[in-house]
C-alpha cells in the first residue's frame, strides 16, 4: 500500500456499531472499539460507552471530538440539576439535554448517540438521539454505520423482556456480526449493564468473539492461513 | 418579648463626708468608672446625703439600660433621721421601692410600648423605603409590610388529603356589580399544580406568570414536567405570599410560600385574615384518611366558618383541586360539588348558631 496516498488529517471518526436494549429490569449498552482518521485506525481499544451520571451512560458515534464535547457539557449540566434537585437525574433529563445541544447546534455537530441508563421513576430506558436532533424513546436502538447490517438481525431477534444475560448475549453477538461486515467497525466489544443495582461493565476481546461467514481464525503465519479450512458457518 | 426588666440594685453607698481641703497639685481623682449593666438589666444607682444645717436626709437615684440611657430619676428628701446608718438605710428603700415603680410601669405600658417603637423606628427613619435596606435592629420592613398586606386579604387555605390537595379562597367582593367568578385568586401554573394568592391580587398575577414560565422552562430544558417542590424554589425567589398545590411523580403536594422567601412543605396551610382560625380547623382534620371529594366540603366550611360576617365584605368561594378524580390536573372543582360544599358549609354553620 502507498502509505504517502492515505490522509492522516482526516478528523477522527468512529465508523461505530453502538446499540442499547432495554430488558426486564435495566438496559444494556454495547459498542465496538474501533476509531479511524480515513482509512487509518487511529485507536482499536477505545470507550464509545461515556458515563454521564451514576445511573445514565451514552453510547457515542460519529465524530469524536464532537460527541466528547456534547457529552462534557451534559455531563455537566446533569451535575447542576442533581445538585439543584437533591435526587439523581433521570434518564429522560439526560437524553433531554443532549437533544437540546444536538438540536441547536445541528450545522456544527456530526454525533449520533444511544442513552441508556436506569431511574426510580421510569426503571430501564433507552433513547436514540440521530444526527438532526429527534429525540426517540425505544426498547432498542442500534446506531453507526455498523447499524445498517442489524436491521434486520433485531427485528427477529429482540424480544420483549429478555432477562439480562439474554440481553448482554445479543448485543455481543451484533456488535461481531457488525464487525464482521462493517469495515469502520472492529476491535473489541465493549457492553454496559445499568439496572436497580448498579451498573456493571464487561469486556470481550477480538479473538473470543464469533466468527461468521469467511471470517478467518487467528493464525501464526501465512503457511497457516493458507492451510485452515473455513470455519462453519452459523455455530453460534 | 423585650428585655424583662429587672433591676440590679448597686449597692454603694457614699457617706456625706465634709470634704478635706482640696491638694490640687497632688490631686488624685478615684479610678472608678460607671459602667452599663449588660443587655436585659437595668442598673439602679443611688446615694443619700445628709444635710444637718436643715436637718434632711437627700436621696438621688437614677436609672439606666444598657446603652446608658436614663430611663428614670428621682429626688427626694426626708426629715434627718436619728443616725448616719438609719438615713443610709432610708435611701436604700427609697431608691428600691422607686425601681419597682418603674419596674411595674413598663411592665403595663409594654403593650402601648411595642408598637410605639416599631412606628418610631420604622416611620421616618428611612430603613423602610427599600427591600435592601435592614433597619439596626436587623429587620427588614418593607417585608413586614408585604406581610400586613398578606394579613389583611382573604383567608386562603390549602389541604393535602390522601389522594390529592384542595385549596380554597375567601375572595373578598370589591362590588357587587362584579360579575361571580372574576378576579380569580387560584390560577393554574401548569398541567398538574396552580397556586392560590393572598395579598394584593394583582402581584399575585405576575407572581403566577412569572411560576408559568418557570414551569415552561424547565420543561423544554429538562423534557419532564418541573417538580413540585423546585417550582416553590424557584418561584420563591421572586416572592409574595402564596400556595401552591400540585401533583408530581412524588405524589400530591403542598407548599407554601412567605413575603420573606421561604418555602416549606405542609399538609395543610393557611394565610389570609382568618388564619389563626382556619389553622387550628385544619388541625383537627385526619388528613391522611380524607379523600378530596371529602376535604372540598371541609375546605369550604373552615372558609365560610372563618369569615367575619359583621366586619368583612361579602365573599365569593374558590376551590380548585389536584387529585386522581381531576386525572391529576389542576381543576375548578365540579360546580355540582361546589354547591354541594357551599350547602354543607352553610347547613354548619346554621347549626352552630344554634348552638
Amino acid at each position: 500500500m502507498d502509505l504517502s496516498k492515505i490522509n492522516l488529517d482526516a478528523p477522527h471518526s468512529m465508523g461505530t456499531t453502538i446499540i442499547g436494549v432495554t430488558y426486564n429490569g435495566g438496559v444494556v449498552l454495547g459498542a465496538d472499539s474501533r476509531t479511524s482518521t480515513g482509512v487509518y485506525v487511529a485507536n482499536r481499544a477505545s470507550d464509545k460507552i461515556t458515563q454521564l451520571t451514576d445511573n445514565v451512560y451514552v453510547c457515542r458515534s460519529g465524530s469524536a471530538a464532537d460527541s466528547q464535547i456534547v457529552s462534557d457539557y451534559v455531563r455537566y449540566f446533569l451535575h447542576q440539576h442533581t445538585i439543584q434537585l437533591g435526587q439523581p437525574a433521570t434518564v429522560k433529563v439526560a437524553a433531554n439535554l443532549i437533544r437540546l445541544l444536538a438540536y441547536n447546534n445541528k450545522n456544527m455537530l456530526q454525533t449520533g448517540m444511544i442513552v441508556g441508563g436506569w431511574d426510580k421513576y421510569e426503571g430501564g430506558k433507552i433513547y436514540g438521539v440521530p444526527l438532526g436532533g429527534t429525540i426517540i424513546e425505544q426498547p432498542f436502538s442500534i446506531g453507526g454505520s455498523g447499524s445498517s447490517y442489524l436491521y434486520g438481525f433485531f427485528d427477529q431477534a429482540w424480544k420483549e423482556g429478555m432477562t439480562k444475560d439474554e440481553a448482554e448475549q445479543l448485543v455481543v453477538k451484533a456488535v461481531s456480526l457488525a464487525i464482521a461486515r462493517d469495515g469502520a467497525s472492529g476491535g473489541v466489544v465493549r457492553t454496559v449493564i445499568i439496572n436497580s443495582e448498579g451498573v456493571t461493565r464487561n469486556f470481550y476481546p477480538g479473538d473470543k468473539l464469533p466468527l461468521w461467514h469467511e471470517e478467518l481464525e487467528p493464525h501464526n503465519s501465512l503457511l497457516d492461513i493458507l492451510n485452515s479450512t473455513s470455519p462453519e458457518p452459523m455455530n453460534i | 418579648m423585650g428585655p424583662s426588666p429587672n433591676v440590679e440594685a448597686m449597692t454603694t453607698i457614699q457617706r456625706a463626708i465634709p470634704p478635706e481641703p482640696l491638694d490640687l497639685a497632688n490631686h488624685n481623682p478615684p479610678k472608678v468608672y460607671w459602667k452599663p449593666p449588660t443587655q436585659p438589666f437595668f442598673k439602679v444607682n443611688f446615694d443619700g446625703v445628709v444635710f444637718n444645717d436643715v436637718k434632711k436626709v437627700g436621696t438621688r437615684v437614677v436609672i439606666r439600660d444598657d446603652m446608658g440611657l436614663v430611663l428614670a430619676s428621682m429626688s427626694y428628701s426626708v426629715p434627718l433621721a436619728n443616725s448616719v446608718a438609719m438615713a443610709e438605710a432610708i435611701v436604700v428603700v427609697k431608691a428600691l421601692s422607686f425601681a419597682k415603680d418603674i419596674v411595674q410601669k413598663k411592665k403595663k405600658s409594654k403593650k402601648d410600648r411595642k408598637t410605639k417603637t416599631k412606628n418610631m423606628s420604622s416611620i421616618g427613619t428611612g430603613y423602610d423605603l427599600a427591600v435592601t435596606t435592614f433597619s439596626p435592629d436587623g429587620r427588614v420592613f418593607q417585608i413586614e409590610y408585604a406581610a400586613k398586606a398578606v394579613d389583611n386579604s382573604g383567608t386562603v387555605i390549602g389541604i393535602k388529603c390522601k389522594d390529592g390537595i384542595v385549596m380554597g379562597v375567601e375572595k373578598l367582593i370589591a362590588s357587587k356589580m362584579m360579575l361571580p367568578g372574576s378576579n380569580r385568586r387560584i390560577h393554574a401554573v401548569h398541567r398538574h399544580s396552580g397556586m392560590a394568592v393572598a395579598g394584593l391580587a394583582a402581584d399575585g398575577r405576575q407572581i403566577v406568570a412569572r411560576a408559568k414560565s418557570e414551569a415552561s422552562n424547565y420543561e423544554s430544558t429538562y423534557g419532564e414536567p418541573i417538580p413540585i417542590k423546585e417550582l416553590a424554589d424557584r418561584v420563591a425567589s421572586y416572592v409574595h405570599l402564596f400556595i401552591l398545590g400540585g401533583y408530581d411523580r412524588d405524589g400530591p403536594q403542598l407548599y407554601m410560600v412567605e413575603p420573606s422567601g421561604v418555602s416549606y412543605r405542609y399538609f395543610g396551610a393557611a394565610i389570609g385574615k382568618g388564619r389563626q382560625a382556619a389553622k387550628t380547623e385544619i388541625e383537627k382534620l385526619k388528613l391522611s384518611e380524607l379523600t378530596c371529594r371529602q376535604g372540598v366540603i371541609e375546605v369550604a366550611k373552615i372558609i365560610y366558618g372563618v369569615h367575619d360576617e359583621a366586619k368583612d365584605k361579602d365573599f365569593e368561594l374558590e376551590l380548585s383541586w389536584v387529585c386522581d378524580e381531576s386525572n391529576r390536573l389542576h381543576q375548578k372543582v365540579p360546580d355540582e360539588l361546589l354547591q354541594e360544599a357551599k350547602a354543607a358549609a352553610k347547613a354548619a354553620l346554621e347549626e352552630m348558631d344554634a348552638d
